[in-house]
C-alpha cells in the first residue's frame, strides 16, 4: 500500500521536476541584450557575440540545448563559471557543506524552540502565556532576518565591545570555532521557522486535545503529563514534519542574507556574488540543485507522512 | 456564507436595505470587530497609519528624502531630528516616511496582480478540473519548489532591477502559493447545489466562475492577501537590502540598512534601528490584520477557541 502511494506520488513529482528545469533553463534565454553587452565589455567574458552565445550555450535549437544541457546535469556536468572558469559543480561541492552546516542548527533552533512553546501554547489556550506565544510567534514572522542580523552584529559591538565572528574558520583548524560560528547566524535563521511552527503544533494539538480518545484518557483519571505527552503529542506531530519540507526552502533562501552578514562561504553567498558579476550558469546551476533538493525532500516527507499517518491516502 | 436575510416583525426589509443603514451596519460591523479582535483593529490602525504616511509623505515629513542638511551629520535622535540622522546628514524619519510609498506601491501592486493572477488560475482551475487542473497544478508545484529569494534574484540577475521587475516577478511566485488555495476553496464551494441550479437553467461557464463562485471565496482571497502583503513587505525590503530593490536615491527601508550606511552604524546605531522597527511593525500589522480577519471569514476556523473551552 505504502509502495504504491510512494510510486504515485513519484510520478506526481516527475512532470513538476520537469516543468522546474524548463523554469531554470529559461533564464538565461531571458537575459536582455544590453546585459550580454555589459557582460563582455565589464565582465570580459568573451571577445563576442558568437563566442558568448557559444559559452552560454545559446547557438543551437532550442530543444537541442534543453536536452543535452539536462543530459551533461545528469551526468554531473553543471558548465563551468564565467568568472573563475571552474566547473560549477567543484564550486559547489566546496561551499554546500557550510550552507548546510548553517541549515542545520537553524533547524534544530526552529524545533526546540517552536515545539515546546506551542505545547504549552495549546494547553493553556486563551491563558495569558498563549496570548505572549502567539503574539511572540507572529513577531518572529514579522521581523526581517537581515535587520537582526544587522542587529546582533553592530549592537553588541557597540555596547559591549564584542561582536560575533564574521571571519570564517575551517573546521581542520578549530573545529570548536568553526561550530560555535553557526549558532548566532543558525539561531536567527531558525526564528522565522520557530514560529511557523509553533504555530502549527498549537493548532493541530488543540485538534487532537477534542478527540474521543484523549477525553478516555481523561475519564479514566490519567495525569495531564502522560495525557499530553503520550497519547496527543504523537498524533498532532505528524503535521509538523510536512512543514519541514516548506522551511527548508525558507532556509535555503535564509542562507543567501544570513551568508553575507556572517562572512561564510557557502552556496547562498555563492550565489549573491554570482549574480553580481553577472556569472549565469552558476545562478542556473545553483537553482537546479536547490530545486532538484526541495522536490526530493517534499516527496520524502510526503512518504514519511503516509508512512507516520496510515489515515493518510490521497 | 449568504448572510441570512432578517425581516422585522413588521414585515419591512431589514434596515440594511437602505443607504443610510448600509453604512449603520458597516460601523456596528467594524465596532464589533475592533471588539473582538482588538490585535486585529491595532492593525488596522498601524495600517492606516502606512497608508496616510505613504500618500501624504510631503506634509509629514519634515525634509525631503534626500535632502543634506548642512551641519547635521549623524546626529543622535533628539529635539531636531526625531529618529536621528544619517551618514550624509539626511533625517532618517524623513527617509521613513518617503519609504513608506514605496513599500506601499511595491506591496499593493504585487499584491492585486498576484492575487487576480491566482484568482484566475485556481478558480478556473477548481471548477473545471480534470486535465487542466491536473496541469495546472504541475506548473504551481513548480513554481512553489523554488526559494523565493533564490528564484526571485535570479530573475532580477536576468531581467534587471527596478520596481516593474520586482513587482512581475514577485507576483508570479506569491500568485502560485494563492492559487493553491483559491483552488481548495474553489473545490469546496462549486460541490454547492446552487452552482448546479446555476448550470441547470444554462449560465455559461464564466457567469457561474464570476457570480457564484467568486464572491464565495472572495473571503479567502481577502484573508490571503493581508497575510500576502506581510510577506511582500519582508521579501521586497530584503531585496533592497542585497542591493536589488528600488534604485537610490529612492528610500527603501531595506536599503537604508544596507550599503554605505552599514560601516556607520557602530558609531550611530539608530541608523540600524528605525527601519527596521519600521518594516517589522507594519508586517505585524498585517499579520494580525490577516488573522483576525481569517478568524472572521474563515468559517472553517470560525468559532473553534469556544470548542476548545469543552473540554
Amino acid at each position: 500500500m505504502i509502495r504504491k502511494y510512494a510510486l504515485k506520488r513519484l510520478l506526481v513529482a516527475i512532470p513538476s521536476l520537469f516543468i522546474a528545469t524548463v523554469i531554470v533553463f529559461s533564464l538565461s534565454r531571458l537575459i536582455p541584450g544590453d546585459v550580454v553587452v555589459l557582460m563582455m565589455e565589464e565582465n570580459q567574458y568573451a571577445q563576442d557575440l558568437e563566442e558568448m552565445r557559444a559559452k552560454l550555450g545559446l547557438d543551437r535549437p532550442i530543444h537541442a540545448q534543453y536536452v543535452e544541457w539536462m543530459t551533461r546535469a545528469v551526468r554531473g556536468d553543471l558548465g563551468q563559471s564565467l568568472y573563475t572558469g571552474r566547473p560549477v559543480l567543484q564550486e559547489l561541492a566546496r561551499r554546500m557543506p557550510v550552507s548546510l552546516e548553517l541549515g542545520a542548527v537553524a533547524v534544530v533552533f526552529a524545533i526546540l524552540i517552536g515545539v515546546p512553546i506551542g505545547i504549552v501554547s495549546a494547553v493553556r489556550q486563551d491563558s495569558v502565556r498563549d496570548y505572549a506565544a502567539r503574539s511572540a510567534a507572529i513577531l518572529g514572522l514579522s521581523m526581517p532576518g537581515f535587520w537582526l542580523g544587522t542587529l546582533v552584529v553592530v549592537l553588541p559591538a557597540i555596547y559591549f565591545g564584542w561582536s560575533p565572528s564574521i571571519e570564517f574558520t575551517r573546521f581542520e583548524d578549530d573545529p570548536w570555532r568553526h561550530l560555535a560560528q553557526f549558532l548566532v547566524p543558525g539561531c536567527l535563521l531558525g526564528i522565522a521557522s520557530a514560529a511557523s511552527i509553533m504555530r502549527l503544533t498549537r493548532t493541530q494539538l488543540l485538534e487532537v486535545l477534542r478527540m474521543e480518545y484523549v477525553r478516555t484518557a481523561w475519564s479514566k483519571g490519567l495525569a495531564e503529563h502522560p495525557i499530553i505527552l503520550k497519547h496527543c503529542l504523537k498524533n498532532s506531530l505528524i503535521p509538523v514534519v510536512t512543514i519541514l519540507g516548506i522551511q527548508i526552502a525558507q532556509i535555503l533562501s535564509g542562507t543567501v542574507i544570513f551568508e553575507s552578514i556572517f562572512g561564510l562561504p557557502g552556496m547562498g553567498r555563492f550565489l549573491f556574488d554570482a549574480i553580481t558579476e553577472r556569472d549565469y550558469p552558476v545562478i542556473q546551476g545553483i537553482n537546479l540543485v536547490v530545486v532538484t533538493t526541495i522536490v526530493t525532500v517534499n516527496l520524502l516527507v510526503d512518504v514519511v507522512y503516509a508512512y507516520l499517518d496510515p489515515r493518510i491516502r490521497y | 456564507m449568504p448572510e441570512p436575510v432578517e425581516v422585522t416583525a413588521t414585515g419591512q426589509w431589514p434596515a440594511a436595505r437602505t443607504r443610510a443603514g448600509a453604512v449603520r451596519r458597516a460601523l456596528s460591523g467594524a465596532g464589533r470587530f475592533c471588539r473582538r479582535k482588538p490585535l486585529g483593529a491595532l492593525g488596522a490602525v498601524i495600517i492606516l497609519a502606512l497608508l496616510l504616511m505613504a500618500g501624504f509623505a510631503e506634509w509629514i515629513a519634515p525634509y525631503a528624502y534626500d535632502e543634506q542638511i548642512p551641519g547635521a551629520r549623524l546626529r543622535a535622535p533628539g529635539r531636531d531630528f526625531l529618529l536621528g540622522t544619517d551618514n550624509i546628514s539626511r533625517d532618517i524619519f524623513s527617509r521613513i516616511v518617503h519609504g513608506a510609498r514605496v513599500t506601499v506601491t511595491v506591496s499593493f501592486a504585487t499584491v492585486f496582480i498576484a492575487n487576480v493572477l491566482a484568482a484566475a488560475v485556481g478558480i478556473t482551475s477548481g471548477y473545471f478540473r480534470g486535465r487542466y487542473d491536473i496541469c495546472v497544478q504541475r506548473v504551481v508545484d513548480a513554481w512553489q519548489s523554488f526559494p523565493f529569494l533564490i528564484i526571485i534574484l535570479s530573475l532580477l540577475a536576468v531581467l534587471g532591477p527596478g520596481m516593474p521587475n520586482i513587482i512581475v516577478s514577485l507576483s508570479i511566485l506569491v500568485a502560485a502559493a494563492a492559487s493553491r488555495v483559491i483552488r481548495g476553496a474553489t473545490l469546496s464551494v462549486v460541490e454547492n447545489a446552487y452552482v448546479e441550479a446555476a448550470r441547470a437553467i444554462g449560465c455559461g461557464h464564466v457567469r457561474i466562475m464570476a457570480r457564484h463562485i467568486l464572491p464565495n471565496v472572495a473571503g479567502t482571497i481577502i484573508v490571503l492577501a493581508t497575510i500576502g502583503l506581510g510577506g511582500i513587505i519582508l521579501a521586497e525590503s530584503a531585496l533592497s537590502f542585497l542591493g536589488y530593490g528600488v534604485p537610490p536615491p529612492h528610500p527603501s527601508w531595506g536599503s537604508m540598512l544596507s550599503g554605505s550606511g552599514r560601516t556607520y552604524m557602530y558609531s550611530a546605531p539608530w541608523m540600524a534601528v528605525w527601519p527596521g522597527v519600521a518594516i517589522s511593525l507594519v508586517v505585524f500589522a498585517f499579520n494580525m490584520l490577516g488573522d483576525a480577519l481569517r478568524d472572521v471569514l474563515d468559517p472553517r476556523v470560525r468559532g473553534s477557541s469556544r470548542q476548545g473551552r469543552d473540554i
